[in-house]
């Protein structure tokens, strides 16, 4: 059995790439509840960063707060050396249920985030067909969300944040109700936009080997309330096998760092 | 900042003393006549309990209405819920009773106020009938869509549980149905007072109706608010009866507060 | 078929004349407590298949079997767990479990009996007058084991029981579904689009394809109970069903 020695990383200085998104001492509480404790990283321009935790470990309230959709108790986070904005930053987001809009067709939903940034109409469409195939939506353009399964209904919301090529993606289990095989694919796809357009991306995950299989480096969380209980950077080649004995230390490894059961 | 569990209470204060500030601004602004001021109002209230209009204090009025209100509604539950939950239920039902409600459910229930007087006199009948018409429409209209929306997965797990189709009936579609039923009560119960008061101001010598009549009648503006501040009360205090019921009756949904 | 507990003959499944059957021809014997998943990618048709099984719907062709009585409707010997817990949210958690024991007419100290004990065995003491809402995904499925096991079916039919929890609980759940097998034996059928789960908790593995759903392969899991999720031998099974798995797009 292989065993996995952890490279914690400690000083991001070393790193040549630019910050993209920089959080210190980010603490946020709802009344008396501690959620997040005095958490401090970085994310790199163009890293794939993944963030696992033990079941209610705030994850999402951590998203959240990246978003700006919750607002911090105290520290700050920079995007792009500056406080996060909906409106100056190309934000996108999947969350875990799928946020389509009932009233469009697949088509029309995909095309959403495109129009209201004002593209022009050929390049509109071009950039909805290409993902519609990527996403493998192609018989269901006509279709609204609500006559479709709740996977299908979650690949449309990919498709729509994918569509707007957002320079900083965040994830929140997005793949849950999927099954492994679809998974995989949609996980490489994420991989592979991700590489073309240099996007960073923020993925939050209960799946340990789902992190393993995706991350540049994945945050390891702690329980309620959260700290960063390890950072893990994880260098190995792609494509990863989720049988390979260094893959599975790694995963042995973190599943011991969340210790849940 | 405040903590957030004292702001329900102190916006509620402070909503409704700006409410009766810019009413007293106003009847400054428009003269007594026209707007009297809360004490005037008030102080009508207290006048009429004691002294009679029309040989009735101001309670025996309430009365009146309340009385005509109550079995009205009586009448609604014991006959829409059973018609609603039927037509729910069973697709039979449905076809058959579905059209003639469909036509007579757009027909507003005032609209029935001169046939209603012509059948049944101006006497309690007519009015009790008209109460009646607008409660009955939404209670059988409220369970009928509750039954008819019980999530079918719940069907399926008592078919597979081993319950019959009486069963099935009792223990899922009305339990199920039973918030939307309760949605059907309170405003069947504010369609009831409408209807009373409708029915009260075309004729009748008792009720708040009757009040708010007299009140335009004598140029009295005062009267005129002072029923229409009781009829406020009333049905609130009926709605609160309602909510406490339902938290009786659906012990379930109070968790989800 | 003798040996079958619960088995299916030539079963086809269409609900528009227009479109492929949803199933086609399927044919299946299930051993008496055996543990059996069915495990198969999205829109194949496992869930129709669960439903044919516990009789909630009719064959279009082709018939299903407990022991050598035709299926024709549910049944007290066929339990169903559901994917969306599908609990009473009216009754509490002693309600739901002690809910189907009413319609066989056990008296009402034996139901809370039979009750309190299956929520027990479930882990969930302490709840027992609690809502359902107010408890967490993986509780409420708790609740459904509970209620499935309460009424003493012979076979258990599970309809992706724990896709709806995040990954750290379904893994303890899976874990104590084995537990609690384990104690109570019974027929288990287990439909999910898991690869992980179908190795970790079965007996043996039905592979189905895409639309139109049917049987494309078959596999005895003979691990040893406790399996490791990242055991060599278990991911290389996985890594083996997986290449045969659909890519469902």
């Amino acid at each position: 059995m292989t065993t996995y020695n952890p490279k914690t990383v400690t000083d991001q200085s070393g790193s040549h790439d630019p910050v993209k998104v920089k959080v210190r001492h980010l603490t946020k509480a709802y009344d008396e509840l501690l959620v997040l404790n005095d958490i401090s990283f970085d994310i790199r321009k163009g890293e794939l960063l993944c963030i696992v935790g033990p079941t209610g470990c705030g994850k999402t309230t951590f998203l959240n707060c990246l978003t700006g959709f919750a607002p911090l108790t105290s520290g700050e986070i920079l995007i792009d050396n500056e406080p996060g904005n909906l409106f100056r930053h190309n934000i996108g987001f999947v969350f875990q249920e799928p946020s389509t809009i009932p009233w469009l067709k697949v088509w029309d939903n995909v095309a959403f985030g495109l129009k209201i940034k004002k593209l022009p109409p050929p390049e509109v469409i071009s950039r909805v067909e290409k993902m519609l195939d990527t996403v493998g939506l192609r018989r269901f353009v006509d279709y609204y969300p609500r006559e479709l399964s709740a996977s299908l209904e979650q690949r449309v919301a990919l498709a729509r944040e994918f569509a707007v090529k957002p320079d900083l993606l965040l994830m929140d289990e997005p793949y849950g109700q999927m099954d492994i095989k679809l998974r995989y694919y949609l996980e490489d796809e994420v991989r592979r936009i991700q590489m073309e357009e240099g996007t960073t991306v923020a993925f939050v995950t209960h799946n340990i080997e789902e992190a393993v299989y995706l991350a540049d480096r994945i945050l390891v969380l702690s329980q309620k309330p959260s700290t960063i209980n390890e950072e893990v950077a994880i260098d190995l080649p792609r494509p990863r096998r989720f049988d390979a004995p260094e893959f599975v230390a790694i995963r042995n490894h973190v599943t011991e760092a969340i210790k849940w059961w | 900042m405040n903590s957030p569990k004292s702001h329900p209470l102190l916006l509620g204060a402070l909503s409704l003393s700006v409410f009766f500030m810019s009413w007293i601004i106003l009847t400054k602004a428009v003269g007594t006549k026209i707007l009297p001021d809360p004490f005037q109002v008030i102080g009508e209230i207290i006048r009429l309990f004691k002294t009679p209009l029309s040989g009735r204090t101001l309670l025996e009025h309430v009365l009146f209405s309340l009385r005509r209100v109550l079995i009205a509604y009586g009448l609604a539950i014991v006959s829409g819920l059973p018609l609603g939950l039927m037509m729910g239920w069973s697709s039979l039902c449905r076809k058959i009773i579905g059209p003639i409600f469909e036509i007579f459910r757009p027909i507003p229930p005032i609209a029935w106020i001169p046939v209603a007087i012509l059948w049944l006199g101006v006497a309690e009948g007519s009015k009790i009938y008209i109460c009646y018409v607008g409660a009955f429409i939404i209670l059988a209209l409220n369970s009928f869509t509750g039954t008819r929306y019980v999530e079918p997965i719940l069907i399926n797990c008592a078919r597979v549980l081993g319950a019959n189709r009486k069963r099935l009936f009792l223990g899922v579609a009305v339990p199920a149905a039973l918030p939307s039923i309760f949605a059907g009560l309170q405003n069947g119960m504010s369609m009831a007072w409408m209807c009373v008061l409708a029915a009260e101001l075309v004729g009748g010598r008792e009720g708040i109706g009757f009040i708010i009549i007299q009140g335009m009648n004598l140029d009295r503006p005062d009267m005129i608010l002072a029923g229409m501040v009781v009829i406020g009360l009333l049905g609130a205090l009926m709605a609160i009866v309602l909510r406490i019921l339902e938290k009786v009756l659906c012990p379930w949904r109070r968790e989800l507060v | 078929m003798d040996d079958y507990i619960l088995s299916c003959q030539d079963l086809t499944v269409s609900f528009k004349d227009s479109e492929p059957p949803v199933l086609r021809g399927l044919t299946l014997g299930v051993r008496e407590n055996e543990f059996l998943v069915i495990l198969g990618p999205g829109q194949c048709g496992k869930t129709v298949f669960l439903n044919c099984l516990a009789g909630l719907q009719l064959p279009t062709e082709g018939a299903v079997y407990y022991r050598h009585n035709k299926v024709v409707g549910p049944g007290r010997e066929r339990g169903v767990v559901f994917q969306k817990y599908a609990l009473f949210p009216w009754q509490t958690v002693l309600g739901n479990v002690a809910w189907g024991l009413k319609s066989q007419g056990v008296s009402k100290e034996k139901r809370r009996a039979i009750a309190l004990k299956y929520i027990q065995l479930v882990g969930l003491s302490g709840f027992e007058n609690a809502y359902p809402q107010t408890l967490s995904g993986g509780m409420k499925q708790r609740v459904g084991l509970a209620r499935a096991y309460a009424t003493g079916p012979k076979v258990l039919l599970m309809d992706e029981p724990f896709g709806a929890l995040d990954a750290q609980t379904r893994y303890a759940m899976e874990n104590e579904l084995l537990i609690l097998w384990e104690k109570e034996k019974r027929t288990v059928i287990f439909v999910t689009n898991n690869i992980e789960e179908a190795v970790f908790l079965g007996d043996r593995v039905i592979l189905m394809s895409a639309r139109p759903g049917r049987i494309k392969i078959e596999r005895e899991i003979l691990i040893p109970h406790p399996r490791s999720y990242t055991d060599p031998t278990f991911l290389a099974l996985r890594q083996e069903i997986s290449a045969e798995t659909d890519l469902a797009l």
